[in-house]
């Protein structure tokens, strides 16, 4: 029976989502991706910042 | 109902999938590189001069770029690479299945606002260069010339467009040279103009030093943050998280600086961050055709990457999802073709008021995004409910609207523009030592997680 709180998606959009929600999404940010996001994103910009005000 | 690859699914705002995600980490740098090299750099280049020597000025807005370009990708990032989808449809959890209007709102003005600016100096160059070249001469007539190029102009990246996501990548591919060119230029200038450049002195800068670097650091955050707008369309197409976190910080964070660099170089030791002007007087005519060519390239590739995701951003709006993809393109750049044609020099006069305005709202965006999907939902995102948009459905909020979000973005705001005001930059005294943008997405983050807690309780939101 189907769930009436489930809005008619048309058909490729439905079948997209139903690829995602089994198994088809990607992974986010693995502990690689946070190591580079933490030095360039948070460790380098404060030593270029600190640099520039020293210099 | 088959899920394999739709040629065709770059062209629309739907989820893409893996088989679909085909670009890798160095697709997607030269793409993002080419997109993030632009005429913008020397404006914000020529802005750092007015506060900060060469070194320092360069070192504040390296810092700031990469401190801006982390915030957009915690923000939009998660969401829009694991599901594929775009900047606008990544607010939908945030705003709600009605709410996200207000981010593609800001998405479509500043992509609108950037690209009108880009191709106007598109057409100034390219008159310019044919000056240069001989192929016409300086006189009144020139003028008429930039509507026509500015249409010229569309019309290759309406044809490019047609191509979808491909037609992004491949303007990238022949392109990228240009930041070659950029940095070459930049080298010039300084290996011949060195003892000049560090003796320059900013020309606007205040008493309070701290003041002048933090505006640096500001001005750097600031011209990153744009990347919201951009990023989502262009990271859905890679397959996942760790393939995007170095192009995005090394291809698109790291190029603005080093560009910018030009034109800080240029205002400091020349009063002139356009290199054709002072290109001429360092290295002549030829050198001046270089830079001219420089810059008519430059700005295709990143006014393609930006309809390109301004189109994408449109195809959130039901009326929109089913139209053609070419008359799709057509809406998205018949704006920027009009502001070219009719009101490219009231649009130049004004842009700097009307970029500073819009930018105020990007950080409380970040702000909002980073704490809704790290703090709140710790990374559970219905992606049914993206796309779901009647009552009951876990987005649907009030009417389609969360009042927490309108409520952070509200306060982010207010909390920039009671630091900074971004028209006249008259500031508070605790400017200096928090900027404007950090403590912005603070507040909207801080503002947002409050008001959550009482959508929570009101089990609205998808939360549970």
């Amino acid at each position: 029976m189907s769930d009436p709180s489930r809005q008619e998606l048309p058909p490729e959009l439905e079948a997209r989502i139903a690829a995602i929600e089994n198994c088809a999404q990607s992974a986010d940010f693995d502990l690689a991706s946070w190591f580079w996001m933490i030095l360039l994103g948070l460790v380098l910009p404060l030593l270029l910042i600190a640099a520039g005000w020293w210099v | 109902m088959t899920t394999g690859p739709n040629p065709q699914a770059d062209e629309s705002a739907w989820p893409l999938l893996p088989n679909e995600r085909t670009w890798g980490a160095a697709r997607l740098t030269l793409t993002l590189a080419t997109t993030a090299a632009a005429t913008w750099c020397y404006l914000i280049g020529e802005s750092v001069a007015g506060y900060l020597g060469f070194i320092r000025g360069g070192l504040a807005l390296a810092g700031g770029c990469m401190i801006g370009m982390l915030l957009v990708l915690l923000a939009a990032g998660p969401t829009c690479v694991r599901f594929g989808i775009d900047s606008v449809a990544a607010t939908k959890p945030q705003f709600g299945s009605r709410g996200w209007v207000v981010p593609a709102a800001l998405q479509a003005i500043s992509i609108i606002g950037w690209n009108s600016l880009l191709i106007i100096f598109f057409a100034k160059s390219a008159v310019q260069l044919s000056v240069v070249l001989g192929i016409i001469t300086v006189g009144t007539h020139n003028s008429a010339l930039v509507p026509a190029l500015t249409v010229f102009a569309c019309a290759i990246i309406f044809t490019a467009l047609r191509r979808g996501a491909t037609g992004v990548s491949l303007v990238s591919n022949i392109l990228v040279a240009h930041v070659f060119i950029g940095l070459w230029m930049l080298y010039l200038l300084v290996s011949r103009r060195w003892p000049e450049l560090m003796a320059a002195q900013p020309a606007n800068a205040g008493h309070n030093p701290v003041w002048n670097y933090t505006t640096g650091i500001e001005l750097g955050i600031g011209a990153t943050l744009s990347w919201w707008p951009y990023i989502g369309a262009m990271i859905r197409m890679a397959p996942n998280g760790r393939t995007i976190v170095l192009p995005v910080m090394l291809g698109m964070a790291a190029p603005v600086p080093l560009l910018s660099l030009i034109g800080l170089a240029g205002a400091l030791v020349l009063k002139s961050s356009d290199p054709t002007e002072w290109l001429r007087i360092v290295g002549g005519p030829a050198y001046a055709i270089i830079s001219l060519t420089f810059v008519t390239a430059a700005n295709f590739g990143t006014t393609t990457a930006g309809i390109y995701a301004s189109a994408i951003g449109l195809r959130n709006f039901s009326l929109l999802q089913h139209c053609n993809w070419t008359t799709l393109l057509g809406l998205t750049i018949a704006p920027v073709a009009l502001v070219g044609i009719f009101i490219p020099e009231l649009f130049f006069a004004k842009f700097g008021n009307f970029l500073a305005l819009i930018g105020v709202a990007f950080a409380p965006l970040c702000g909002i995004q980073i704490v809704d999907y790290f703090v709140l939902r710790r990374g559970r995102i219905d992606i049914r409910a993206i796309y779901a948009a009647q009552p009951r459905q876990p987005y649907y909020y009030w009417r389609g609207i969360n009042p927490a979000a309108m409520t952070a973005l509200a306060a982010g705001c207010a909390t920039y523009i009671s630091l900074l005001n971004p028209l006249s930059y008259d500031s508070a005294a605790l400017y200096p030592y928090l900027t404007a943008s950090l403590p912005a997405a603070g507040a909207a983050g801080l503002t947002y997680f409050l008001g959550s807690l009482i959508v929570i309780r009101a089990g609205r939101g998808g939360y549970r």
